[in-house]
């Protein structure tokens, strides 16, 4: 295992003062936590004055000062209006770049022997089955720059954008939603352990983890989290994550895969529209079905949401959106971003487990790599920026 | 027993130390061994690798900290086991813990290391956990120095989990802050 970044700063952080380090192991329960806040409190304690809590109210009031003087100096100032609106879009995409610029990060690699990739659920096997077609298409590796930042993940892919320049202002008419098509839906069979029961509201659907997976065309983009209360959230923890949509590949229906680190989540469509003239995609995916290890679980019965991604006639993803369904849990992830460019292969393979786990856990070298044109290891030469991370 | 009486004995290598040692330590080093590694056996193996590790080292070292001293050892002791193992479970603590280091590192490419470089860097890292809140900065230290999960933290502190990883999140973001703001490169 290479001494990567990640490491170095590791062990920078295991040699800071000592003080630091002994503090830390004494106070190991609830009560010495809040002794030391007390005592740290009081010793950093400020005249009311130079307080933060102050220093906000003095500035809201001054604020409050100014504005009521500014109304009160220029009459009518507020009744000329304005007609230039100010769409979500426009204000997120403006925002976006200015707060992603100075955010790219340089791309991180897979480390060499680092650690051992086992395929545990069908999220992981959508989420690696897709990271090697894009990784295999020279087109998409091409695209080795960021407007994708590192996820923190130990199997990841180097993808680059400099940012999509469709036009997002004009919120195109929303175009027909199909209704989830039940009918598809597997009878029992050998390999479904469970029955589905009319009378229950969970349903388990296993797929066979030895035989290959097909996925059908590949999309991946990245979204921001901030929203500390949303569901997904809650699985995945807040901060940048990967995203992938690979298309009718569960019994004909599409499945989104989010990664962050090592968590995973994955559910399958509840509706897919296409507006034949702006050539936009609008993808509905629902939480009531749902990866878990090999299995879809199906469970209307639990708090649900939704999760709308609208992709541009190029296909970049330009917003993300989720919904409560059902059974109001009140979780719905606000304001969540789509923080990069789409990438994107057209092809459709299949993968297994094994081969999957194979490929992502031997080391690559550049001779390999010169065969399949492109790959993650640092030494393939596939980016000038390359570096050996974890 | 007292950090000094035990380093005393270790220097006049009283067979008693390493009892000692074992007696108020081994929660620390069983603790950190086993965020990095997964198998039972291998933890006992590096547990016992830390106490010889200990007895070899001190003296002639005479550490000002006996926690940080044996922390450091037993967690070098498990991250060699890991790398030395061809094949680990992916989700150990340690890679986890790791993973989440990628949050604070600079977007800048690594140099080489010096003795120089690293007192700087670690100063500017003292600096920067001293700077934190007291419950975010012991919050840090026990994760990312003694390799404590997030629920660990949270049940030991009675804290909400998610609370630990917001905190956990904002600490990494500011200190990436700082360090581009210091140029520091890692």
């Amino acid at each position: 295992m290479k001494n990567s970044r990640n490491e170095r700063m590791s062990e920078h952080l295991l040699n800071v003062d000592e003080e630091i380090l002994t503090n830390a192991y004494d106070i190991d329960d609830a009560e010495k936590l809040r002794q030391y806040i007390k005592a740290k409190n009081a010793k950093t304690k400020k005249p009311f004055y130079m307080t933060p809590a102050f220093r906000r109210v003095s500035a809201i009031a001054a604020c409050f000062v100014l504005i009521i003087g500014v109304m009160f100096s220029v009459p009518g100032l507020f009744n000329q209006g304005n007609n230039e609106v100010i769409t979500e879009e426009s204000h997120n995409k403006v925002e976006s770049k200015e707060d992603h610029q100075e955010e790219v990060a340089p791309p991180w690699l897979k480390e060499e022997g680092e650690g051992y990739l086992a395929i545990n659920s069908i999220a992981q096997l959508n989420y690696y089955a897709a990271v090697r077609m894009l990784t295999e298409e020279p087109k998409a590796t091409d695209l080795i720059t960021t407007s994708f930042k590192t996820t923190g993940a130990n199997y990841g892919i180097v993808l680059l954008s400099a940012g999509s320049d469709v036009d997002k202002n004009d919120e195109p008419p929303i175009p027909e939603i199909t209704d989830p098509d039940v009918s598809q839906e597997p009878a029992v069979t050998p390999d479904n352990p469970t029955a589905p029961n009319p009378d229950d509201n969970i349903h388990y659907y296993s797929l066979d983890p030895n035989e290959p997976f097909f996925i059908n065309r590949v999309s991946m983009f990245q979204i921001e989290l901030t929203d500390e209360e949303g569901f997904l959230a809650s699985k995945l923890g807040l901060g940048i994550v990967d995203v992938v949509i690979t298309e009718e590949c569960i019994w004909g229906d599409s499945l989104i895969t989010f990664r962050k680190g090592d968590n995973f989540y994955s559910c399958l469509t509840n509706g897919v529209g296409y507006d034949p003239q702006t050539g936009e995609r609008q993808w509905d995916f629902s939480t009531h079905k749902y990866v878990e290890g090999f299995f879809i679980v199906k469970n209307l019965a639990q708090e649900n949401y939704g999760f709308r991604i609208k992709m541009d006639a190029q296909s970049q993803a330009f917003k993300f959106d989720c919904y409560e369904i059902e059974n109001g849990g009140g979780r719905v992830d606000k304001n969540v971003k789509v923080v990069s460019s789409t990438v994107v292969s057209e092809e459709g393979r299949s993968f297994t487990v094994a081969e999957l786990e194979n490929y992502f856990n031997t080391p690559k070298t550049p001779d390999e790599n010169g065969a399949e044109g492109s790959n993650v290891h640092p030494e393939s030469g596939a980016t000038d920026t390359s570096e050996s991370e974890i | 027993m007292d950090d000094n009486r035990i380093i005393e004995l270790l220097f006049e290598r009283a067979e008693t130390a390493l009892n000692e040692v074992s007696h108020k330590y081994s929660r620390l080093y069983k603790g950190i061994i086993r965020e990095v590694l997964s198998d039972e056996c291998d933890i006992d193996e590096c547990a016992n690798d830390v106490l010889l590790a200990v007895w070899n080292t001190i003296p002639p070292n005479r550490p000002n900290s006996l926690t940080a001293y044996i922390c450091k050892i037993a967690r070098r002791i498990g991250i060699n086991r890991l790398k030395y193992n061809t094949r680990q479970k992916r989700n150990t603590g340690y890679i986890v813990m790791l993973s989440e280091l990628d949050d604070c590192l600079p977007a800048e490419e690594p140099i080489e290391d010096s003795d120089e470089r690293s007192e700087i860097i670690q100063s500017v890292l003292s600096d920067f956990i001293r700077s934190l809140d007291p419950e975010t900065e012991i919050l840090f230290v026990r994760r990312y120095m003694y390799l404590e999960s997030v629920a660990d933290l949270a049940r030991r502190f009675e804290l909400d989990e998610n609370r630990v990883s917001v905190k956990l999140y904002r600490a990494r973001k500011k200190l990436k802050k700082m360090l581009e703001k210091e140029g520091i490169k890692v």
